[in-house]
């Protein structure tokens, strides 16, 4: 299979994107085909996807459809804006199904204008726990969609670099990893394990605590300033831009703005009352953020058949 | 620990359970099945109940009442900070720095007529042992998390483990049941709301709108199983009924606490709690969930990995 689509695809896909954009239901065999296509062409990039500036810089959605249409209204429709997305697309909201069907669709559309990396929720353990596997059973009635999408999770990239000076993992760093051609050389078809690099990069968080320390999450690390710094400096870095905690504000700066956290999710999980960023990167590498509200409330909208867990029946 | 045990050892009952393999080691156990039983009876106590509202007259059940009403009124001294902070507000590692430096020797607090020193009195004459160690870790991790700032129904297991602890020391009785649920937990519940509230504690390991609910399992379980012959299930979708009655239901507080704080239908925020509505009976709803707090809770790693235990609750090596 042709890892990018040929001109004469170009329609089919437009069309797909137009549907998902609508909130229109997308049938099952193209949802299937888009996984399949973008597999092929996400395998092939490397583990630090190289991204060219000018780029806005996406963190969490955890599948809160209508609040990324939000988004795209105020930073800009792909391709007219290029877009980075660092993870986490699924679980604990209503439509991750929609969400992540988007991002990929928008991924094989414009491979050139959108990177996407993994985020440690794009995985099978952590899907079966968080939701996106009971969304797939109770919108398609079995599990065939989450199985292709969580194929599909292996092969995302572990991280991005936005002109080789802002460094992009979904979590953050790894007491195994000093240099990013270390991260290059890993080998990352698989479920993210249970520790070492790959498990580290999705899911360590920065800490005002100096050197690593345990994780409260029970996987990955916290670290400090001075590991940050270290590894900017190894690595010629000037930035770390990472999502996976929630901030009030959208972003928050840590480490003396060595790195910052970006979270796309406003009133996460319906409730946290938290504003959602991204961050523009211009073509001089100048950063903005953009804070955004979540989308008005809609009328209640016809919800997909009603299933109560097995516990009940 | 059997309760008629000769010589009980206590000690601080600790994390044990670290990999997904040690799971067994609790699932099926002895210990587990005497545990779940005090839930199970507790629940048959409040059926037809409802929400106590009028003074208690055991010591014990009021000694719990009086330590939940002091922790409140900490948290009225304790204002959050203005500091910037990620996302909870860090005035709530002062309240529960307030909790584990008080809850130690010197709680006598002269707005408490019972005290937890009094308990520990009632144990001494009980047990001729100091049963303390035991009890604090139980306690302290009963309202949330300092470092991540969050709550989740993990920690209110903690609180089911305290109140346990206090049955299996026969510092309540068979007859206390009831009033554990429609007082003390009721009290706990209103309690670490506001602490949600105040210090803006994050949902710890929720499964957003997958789950039954952010912070709280129990309150359904038993909510349930005293709205047995007052209301039907439907009543969960009627506004009117909620609102008039939700001081008395545990069930219909809690859902009127989720639509306070999240926006949007219950369909939607809830579709679990939504889809169970349409269910029959409270019964059927009442043992669907005691299946998945079976389920979801005790026998999920990412829960039991933070559970302690101790000679009370045990986890016996096989």
């Amino acid at each position: 299979m042709n890892a990018r689509l040929g001109l004469e695809e170009y329609p089919t896909y437009d069309s797909m994107i137009e549907t998902l954009l609508k909130h229109q239901f997308l049938p099952e065999a193209d949802v299937l085909r888009l996984c399949d296509r973008a597999r092929a062409l996400i395998s092939e990039e490397s583990n630090v996807t190289n991204v060219r500036s000018p780029v806005t810089v996406v963190g969490d959605i955890h599948g809160q459809f209508h609040d990324m249409m939000e988004m795209f209204k105020m930073g800009g429709y792909a391709p007219d804006t290029n877009y980075l997305f660092l993870g986490d697309y699924v679980d604990r909201g209503y439509y991750s199904v929609e969400t992540v069907t988007l991002v990929v669709a928008l991924k094989v559309r414009f491979p050139d204008r959108v990177t996407i990396i993994r985020g440690n929720h794009e995985s099978r353990q952590i899907t079966q726990v968080y939701g996106f596997y009971d969304e797939c059973m109770r919108k398609y009635g079995h599990a065939g969609i989450w199985k292709a999408f969580t194929d599909l999770f292996d092969f995302m990239p572990l991280s991005a670099c936005i002109e080789n000076q802002i460094f992009c993992p979904h979590g953050g760093l790894s007491p195994s990893i000093d240099t990013l051609d270390q991260v290059r050389k890993i080998d990352r078809f698989a479920e993210v394990p249970h520790e070492g690099p790959v498990c580290d990069l999705v899911w360590s968080d920065p800490d005002d605590r100096t050197g690593w320390g345990m994780s409260p999450r029970g996987a990955g690390y916290t670290f400090g300033q001075d590991i940050t710094e270290q590894f900017n400096h190894n690595n010629g870095l000037t930035l770390i831009a990472r999502a996976h905690q929630l901030v009030m504000e959208g972003f928050l700066w840590h480490h003396d703005k060595a790195l910052v956290t970006i979270f796309s999710a406003p009133n996460y999980c319906y409730r946290c009352g938290n504003q959602a960023a991204i961050m523009e990167v211009s073509e001089t590498m100048e950063t903005n953020f953009l804070q955004f509200d979540p989308a008005p409330r809609r009328g209640e909208e016809q919800q997909a058949q009603k299933r109560c867990p097995d516990y009940f029946l | 620990m059997s309760r008629e045990s000769d010589i009980p050892i206590f000690h601080a009952p600790e994390k044990c359970i670290r990999t997904k393999k040690q799971m067994n080691l609790f699932s099926g156990s002895e210990s587990e099945r005497r545990f779940v039983h005090f839930i199970q009876e507790l629940n048959t106590s409040v059926i037809g109940t409802k929400n106590g509202n009028i003074h208690v007259t055991t010591k014990s059940i009021q000694a719990l009442l009086d330590i939940l009403n002091q922790l409140e009124i900490w948290v009225s001294e304790i204002s959050p900070t203005t500091s910037v902070t990620r996302y909870g507000n860090v005035a709530f590692r002062s309240w529960l720095a307030h909790l584990e430096k008080n809850s130690n020797v010197h709680y006598s607090l002269h707005r408490c007529r019972y005290t937890i020193e009094r308990i520990y009195a009632g144990m001494k004459l009980i047990r001729n042992q100091d049963a303390k160690v035991e009890l604090i870790p139980y306690i302290l991790q009963s309202f949330g998390d300092p470092s991540r700032i969050d709550y989740g129904t993990g920690h209110e297991l903690n609180f089911v483990a305290l109140m346990y602890c206090l049955y299996s020391l026969g510092i309540f009785v068979k007859d206390d049941f009831s009033s554990l649920v429609n007082f003390v937990f009721k009290e706990y519940v209103k309690l670490v709301r506001k602490l949600q509230r105040v210090y803006r504690l994050e949902p710890a390991g929720s499964r957003g709108v997958w789950g039954l609910d952010d912070y709280t399992f129990l309150s359904f379980y038993w909510g349930a199983a005293q709205l047995v012959g007052h209301f039907s299930p439907n009543s969960v979708r009627d506004e009117k009924i909620l609102k008039e009655n939700s001081d008395d239901f545990l069930y219909f507080s809690s859902i009127k606490y989720i639509k306070e704080m999240k926006s949007g239908p219950l369909s939607e925020t809830a579709p679990i709690l939504y889809d169970i509505s349409f269910l029959p009976t409270w019964k059927k709803i009442n043992s669907g969930l005691l299946k998945m707090f079976k389920a979801e809770c005790l026998g999920n790693f990412l829960v039991m990995q933070h559970f302690l235990f101790g000679s009370i609750i045990t986890l016996e090596p096989k």
